[in-house]
């Protein structure tokens, strides 16, 4: 088994005059559940989209479950529950007619859990899919995702617009799954605190870019916000790297780092500084100092 | 070929095309009856009877082939439409090969106009004996029903890859058109379009022209 569940190699798309991704790097690790994190319009849906060989002029490498994308796609979709971010259902189908047609595809469909998750779901079979509500769409489209039993399952913002309820009636079917399965999950979101709770790698993309890729805990644990007192040291040669500097009201700075770690504090005691408080963020606010500093990297380049 | 997915997208498909296939077979009905309507006041085998039948069967051929032109364009605007209205999201997603898809596509339309043609030469079995007319008219049930299959799936292969088009190629290929018809209609020198369409011999759509008579000497 390969160790990267999905890996693509500088995925670049260009559909007009500027790139709408530009040279992205994924290493997804196997059995992991990977949030892929960004603004609206960062590209998130377009790496999903030329990983699944939906857009054409797409270039750069694309592996997913050890087979090349586009070139093998039916063995890859044939191993992969895959959740658009808009659902694109035939809407004259009820949902038992969805149900039938989607399974006459995948070897693997697991009819007795379809129809026990359709109940849990109250999804009725002779419901038309073009009268589902959104919530109920939604809880549609994860039960043909996983009723087909991948290895993988891409969805791309699954919980978008639905309410706390169903949000929490997907999100616990994917995490039920996931734990019987041991499925590898790349899950895209910019909900950012929905993601928190049950991913354990993060990839940031912004503007078509990725710009970071780590395991949630360093993602978390590693950016700290430092509030120095009095003169701050120069900052080179540092053991973490200074993500922002900022001169609060008052005295002393504060600084946004990121590979910080217990037992650095006495780094600034030997450049002749003071530590006065070393503050967690949380992931939303990691989130967004992370894509400042990119963006401000971006502008210094 | 997998049964089950053949199974599943006829159904599906034949849901999409249900109203034009019972306008389809509707017509099929009657359309073969129109050539015998009013035999009935001329005693049969006589020359008065077919002389009526075959003003008759002159009168109903045009209608034969515009029906197998509309069958086989509504089919194939039906059996797409749904993917092109999903973007194609859906059903790109299926794991199964695209050349196969559009194969399994193919196939299911084609087995959706059998039904039309089928009721099509029934009515017209029902309407030559329903003739009774003797030699030298000779009637062609079979032939009309065999010609009027090639045709309607001839306009499903030649249509459905133009609903494919993407909107540019459609905006692009409606001003040829235009500027065709204008070419047309301000020199008379050149054929006009419906001419070319039909009538040209190299065109696609040249089986659809020609002699559609049930009866004929």
């Amino acid at each position: 088994m390969s160790d990267f569940a999905i890996r693509t190699d500088g995925l670049s798309w260009r559909p007009g005059t500027s790139f709408a991704l530009d040279r992205v790097d994924l290493r997804v690790p196997t059995g992991a559940v990977y949030g892929f994190l960004g603004p609206n319009g960062s590209g998130k849906s377009s790496t999903i989209r030329a990983m699944l060989g939906l857009l054409g002029g797409v270039t750069g490498g694309i592996s997913i479950l050890g087979h090349q994308s586009p070139q093998e796609l039916p063995r890859i979709l044939a191993r992969t529950g895959y959740v658009p971010e808009r659902p694109h259902l035939y809407p004259h189908f009820t949902v038992g007619q969805m149900l039938e047609y989607h399974s006459a595809f995948h070897a693997g469909w697991d009819a007795t859990w379809a129809d026990a998750q359709r109940a849990r779901f109250a999804l009725t079979p002779d419901r038309e899919i073009k009268s589902l509500s959104k919530g109920e769409t939604g809880k549609l489209m994860i039960l043909l995702a996983l009723a087909q039993r991948p290895e993988l399952l891409i969805l791309d913002e699954p919980t978008d617009g639905l309410d706390p309820v169903v949000r929490r009636d997907v999100l616990s079917a994917l995490v039920e799954y996931v734990d019987e399965r041991k499925a590898t999950v790349f899950i895209s979101s910019h909900l950012v605190h929905e993601l928190e709770r049950i991913c354990d790698w993060v990839g940031l993309m912004d503007a078509g870019k990725l710009v970071a890729e780590m395991p949630m805990g360093r993602f978390k644990a590693g950016v700290r916000r430092l509030r120095i007192a009095g003169p701050a040291p120069v900052a080179d040669g540092a053991p973490f790297t200074v993500l922002a500097r900022e001169t609060p009201p008052g005295s002393g700075e504060e600084w946004l780092v990121r590979d910080w770690s217990d037992g650095m504090e006495s780094w600034f005691a030997a450049n002749g500084a003071t530590l006065r408080e070393v503050g967690a963020l949380d992931l939303e606010e990691v989130f967004v100092e992370m894509l400042r500093w990119a963006r401000f990297d971006r502008r210094s380049a | 070929m997998n049964g089950r997915i053949f199974r599943v997208m006829l159904a599906a498909q034949a849901r999409y095309v249900a109203p034009f296939l019972a306008l389809g077979i509707m017509a099929a009905a009657a359309v073969p009856m129109l050539t015998v309507q009013g035999t009935d006041n001329t005693p049969p085998g006589s020359l008065d009877r077919a002389g009526h039948v075959l003003g008759q069967a002159a009168i109903a051929a045009p209608l034969f082939p515009i029906v197998a032109l509309c069958l086989g364009c509504f089919i194939a605007v039906a059996t797409w439409l749904p993917d092109i209205a999903g973007r194609w999201v859906y059903v790109l997603t299926l794991p199964i090969d695209r050349v196969r898809l559009a194969g399994y596509r193919l196939a299911t339309g084609v087995v959706l106009i059998l039904p039309v043609v089928l009721v099509l030469w029934l009515s017209s079995l029902l309407a030559v004996s329903l003739a009774g007319l003797t030699a030298p008219i000779v009637a062609a049930p079979g032939a009309l029903a065999l010609r009027f299959l090639l045709a309607a799936v001839l306009t499903f292969f030649v249509v459905s890859p133009v609903v494919l088009f993407s909107r540019r190629t459609w905006i692009a290929l409606v001003s040829l058109v235009l500027v065709a018809i204008i070419f047309s209609v301000r020199l008379p020198g050149l054929p006009n379009l419906i001419d070319l369409l039909f009538l040209h011999e190299m065109s696609p759509l040249h089986p659809l022209a020609g002699q559609w008579r049930l009866f004929d000497v």
